[in-house]
């Protein structure tokens, strides 16, 4: 090797080293064995196929769980328990709503609201004497409120009596109702007094003062 | 089931029959890639029963098996190279003067050799020491036998080339 490289004397030499190992068993049974094992095991097979199943299982069970879960929590939810705390409600200013024919509730008393309500505290609302529907129209005129403050909300078109004033309807100015038609003392409210002092709105079609005469005599002097 | 005990004892055979040519390639790539023969032999067994089921017997079972032995074994080389060397202390010797009588010195040494070429080289040299015709070679390699004839004869300069570094060093 050091003095010349000879292929051929290599070819030789791997021949010689090959004849060697003619005649003998080089692999065994349980090499082959172990190489035909692997290719029909069943066991990698079964384990894909049972965490599919699994999959599609643990899926599906969600699914169900998930349509029903509402239907649930509002059954629990709506059953009394054993010794219910009621919630009292009183009287304060109705609040009816602006659309035509919609019910009317009654709020609760702010107090009632106050109360902390411990989560695990069961709380049922009794329905029938705590809550009180009235039509729009029984309350819209014909009930009158007295005694009121004139810092009080009360809605629109609603009969307001001041201490021993004579009633008024109240109307919308500036975001707060209690403003009347009919001529009331400017002591009274703020927003009432500023609604009274407001100038008549001019007229929009022209007149034969404001379009003739004025501006002669503004020409004039 | 019959199918497959059958294609068993029919792959058995085909391994036994060609055993010694297995090995060959075991010893011939297993000591100069760093893993042992038995590494080898089962990697290259593996990997002939997956592809026997697709051997069609277009070519001959001898040149179907070089080429499944010889792929696998460079292949697993090329794996090997990705890994670090783990060798315990005191395995790092010297190496010792060798005995030009030694054939198996002789042959550490062709195969040391053999290690430097290109893959495609290494399998075209190693079936030239396999007594292989260049019409087998061909066959093997899959390509013409002009082609053959032409790259083994630079592959025979080119180690005759690394043989005469080797004794400058």
């Amino acid at each position: 090797m050091k003095n010349n490289f000879d292929l051929e004397k290599m070819q030789e030499l791997w021949n010689r080293q090959s004849q060697q190992l003619e005649g003998r068993q080089l692999i065994s049974d349980e090499e082959i064995a172990a190489a035909i094992t692997p290719r029909h095991s069943w066991l990698p097979k079964a384990a894909a196929v049972a965490a599919l199943l699994l999959m599609a299982g643990g899926a599906a069970l969600w699914l169900s769980q998930t349509q029903q879960e509402p239907a649930t929590e509002v059954t629990a939810m709506l059953t009394p328990s054993p010794q219910p705390t009621p919630i009292t409600f009183e009287d304060a200013t109705p609040q009816p709503q602006a659309d035509e024919g919609t019910p009317i509730v009654r709020k609760a008393h702010a107090d009632a609201k106050r109360q902390p309500l411990l989560p695990s505290e069961p709380v049922t609302i009794e329905e029938e004497p705590a809550i009180e529907v009235m039509p729009e129209a029984a309350v819209s005129s014909d009930l009158v409120c007295q005694n009121l403050q004139p810092t009080d909300m009360v809605e629109t078109n609603r009969l307001v009596t001041f201490g021993e004033r004579k009633p008024q309807k109240a109307v919308l100015v500036e975001g707060h109702n209690l403003v009347s038609t009919s001529p009331i003392p400017s002591d009274l409210h703020p927003f009432m007094a500023r609604h009274e002092e407001e100038p008549e709105a001019t007229p929009e079609h022209p007149t034969f003062r404001n379009s003739v005469i004025e501006p002669l005599l503004a020409c004039i002097l | 089931m019959l199918t497959k005990l059958h294609s068993e004892k029919a792959f058995t055979a085909m391994v036994r029959r060609n055993e010694a040519l297995i090995y060959k390639v075991c010893l011939a790539f297993a000591s100069q890639h760093g893993t042992t023969v038995e590494d080898l032999k089962q990697e290259i067994l593996c990997k002939l029963w997956e592809g026997y089921g697709g051997f069609r017997h277009q070519c001959s079972e001898s040149t179907w098996l070089y080429r499944v032995a010889l792929n696998t074994a460079l292949m697993q080389h090329r794996q090997e190279q990705h890994r670090p060397e783990i060798r315990p202390l005191g395995t790092f010797e010297e190496p010792q003067a060798s005995d030009e009588g030694s054939d198996q010195q002789q042959l550490e040494a062709l195969y040391a050799i053999i290690a430097r070429l290109e893959q495609d080289e290494q399998k075209i040299i190693y079936l030239y020491l396999d007594r292989l015709s260049g019409k087998e070679i061909a066959e093997v390699m899959e390509m013409s036998e002009t082609n053959v004839k032409v790259r083994l004869h630079r592959i025979k300069l080119k180690m005759k080339g690394m043989a005469q570094d080797e004794e400058q060093l």
